[in-house]
């Protein structure tokens, strides 16, 4: 596609959204739905103060630690149930159940034992990017090549060899949308904390501006947390197709 | 026989391990925050007594059920709409994207900041947190229907409608589906925190007094029953997948 007609291609959604949003600001306007302008003019201010740019580092720093602690549980707990055909049959029912739990219900009881700080909304993202991500290890080792696998037992691989060589590798195009979705999940995550708990951060300023029904700073910081969340969906994508260029596409 | 049994035990020896554990360890040691699972079992017995909680749990249910009809419903009469026009898909497919990276949960406090945090307010965030996903992965899975296909639906003369009903959405199902599964985890995750903020109903609203006023271990038995409900609304889906969309398991060769 050519600049012009990528150009136009924006310019007519851009235009599309501002006239949804007015057209929803004219049917909702008695419960005080802001004008798009309103909205722009909060944003341009907010970024301008350095207190937003502390909550936002506060929220990427939970996400990233809450993220990176769930990836190694995730890949040490997977590599431990999926190379045995016999605990992943006596771990499945168990990892099912913990996947359907709401995560947010475990809050109140991180709350009750440990408070509202960041450390709460770190565990919780952890926990969230564990049980989402040990799934896709456990899937990637049970699809490894049977071929690979015996040929790796004739050649006497040791086993750590096997593990880096062969089930990781073979897991890796599955790792690479696991971790994608795990990234999503960790910033959703401690976002949630803020909100219900008041952990540090861009959701405990969300649900503050709610409460003082600041309807212009409450879109404000949702228009913050959606640009966030593109940004670390297409930094992911694009982490993918570069770092995984080389796997075997079936 | 002897094999079912030895199946069965691979399945359950785990979580009985644990929990046996639990039992052991809780009531040896006076950790406060994790009640031993006979006392949960107990407190169980007397918390459903309560009136209010029975309504909770019923409106929570009801909250979730019809947020999610609305919400999937939405979803996919747009995405079988915006996916089957190509300038349409162009045109929303970046906006929906957006819309989905807002993490559900605070898409709530807008809601609430609008409409306030009433019954038909927390369905409407159920809905809203249901529409998003779902709309997308029905215009993308509708959008790359088998060109094939498509051909010989022309071939046959179909109309937009029919080649949208006959062709288009049965070649979809298995990605719609797993979008709507999807949507549903959310859900749930929606409605328990859209009842934690502030409604005073719901198990949500259960949950969050109990730790509240220090019922630690009335909030176990909430958080079990939302964990209950949350496994009970998979299973459901599950069964009623292969119920409804039976086409599509019998083409994979699931049972």
């Amino acid at each position: 596609m050519n600049l012009v007609s990528k150009l136009s291609k924006y310019l007519a959604i851009g235009l599309l959204s501002f006239l949804i949003w007015e057209a929803a600001a004219l049917v909702v306007r008695g419960a005080g739905f802001p004008h798009s302008w309103n909205v722009a003019e909060e944003i341009t201010s907010l970024v301008k103060t350095s207190s937003f740019w502390a909550d936002f580092a506060a929220t990427i720093w939970i996400s990233t630690s809450g993220f990176l602690l769930g990836i190694l549980v995730a890949l040490l707990l997977g590599l431990l149930i999926g190379l045995n055909k016999n605990i992943e049959i006596s771990a499945r029912g168990t990892l099912n159940f913990i996947r359907v739990i709401p995560s947010v219900v475990l809050l109140p009881l991180l709350i009750a034992s440990i408070g509202s700080s960041a450390r709460t909304a770190v565990i919780l993202s952890a926990f969230v990017v564990a049980s989402t991500f040990i799934t896709y290890v456990i899937r990637g080792i049970a699809d490894t090549e049977k071929q690979l696998i015996d040929t790796s037992r004739l050649i006497r691989l040791p086993q750590y060899a096997q593990i880096f060589f062969l089930y990781l590798p073979s897991t890796i195009s599955l790792l690479g949308t696991g971790m994608r979705l795990s990234a999503s999940r960790a910033f959703g995550t401690a976002v949630t904390a803020g909100i219900v708990a008041g952990t540090p951060g861009l959701g405990a300023r969300l649900y503050m501006a709610q409460a003082n029904s600041d309807v212009n700073r409450v879109f404000a910081y949702v228009f913050a947390m959606g640009f966030t969340g593109v940004v670390i969906y297409s930094l992911f994508t694009r982490l993918e197709n570069r770092l995984f260029k080389w796997k075997i596409s079936v | 026989m002897k094999n079912r049994l030895i199946s069965f035990l691979k399945f359950t020896w785990f979580p009985v391990l644990v929990v046996t554990a639990w039992q052991f360890v809780s009531s040896n040691a006076a950790n406060p925050f994790f009640p031993a699972p006979t006392k949960i079992y107990a407190a169980t017995k007397y918390v459903f007594t309560a009136q209010w909680v029975t309504q909770s749990l019923a409106t929570s249910l009801y909250t979730i059920f019809a947020g999610y009809l609305i919400g999937s419903l939405l979803g996919l009469v747009f995405g079988s709409i915006f996916g089957s026009n190509n300038l349409l898909r162009e045109i929303f497919t970046p906006i929906t994207n957006f819309m989905r990276s807002i993490p559900s949960p605070a898409k709530i406090p807008v809601i609430i900041a609008l409409f306030g945090i009433g019954l038909s307010s927390r369905i409407t965030t159920v809905a809203i947190a249901v529409l998003f996903p779902v709309l997308l992965t029905t215009m993308r899975a509708i959008a790359t229907t088998d060109s094939h296909l498509l051909d010989y639906s022309k071939i046959l003369k179909f109309g937009y409608f029919r080649s949208l009903i006959q062709v288009r959405i049965p070649a979809a199902t298995g990605e719609i589906l797993a979008g709507l599964q999807v949507a549903l985890q959310i859900a749930v995750l929606v409605m328990v925190v859209s009842e934690m903020l502030g409604s005073g109903k719901g198990l949500g609203a259960f949950v969050i007094r109990a730790q509240a006023t220090y019922m630690i271990t009335d909030m176990w038995v909430g958080i079990l029953t939302i964990g209950v409900v949350g496994l009970i609304l998979t299973e459901g889906f599950g069964f009623l997948e292969r119920k409804l969309a039976p086409w599509y398991f019998s083409s994979k060769g699931i049972k």
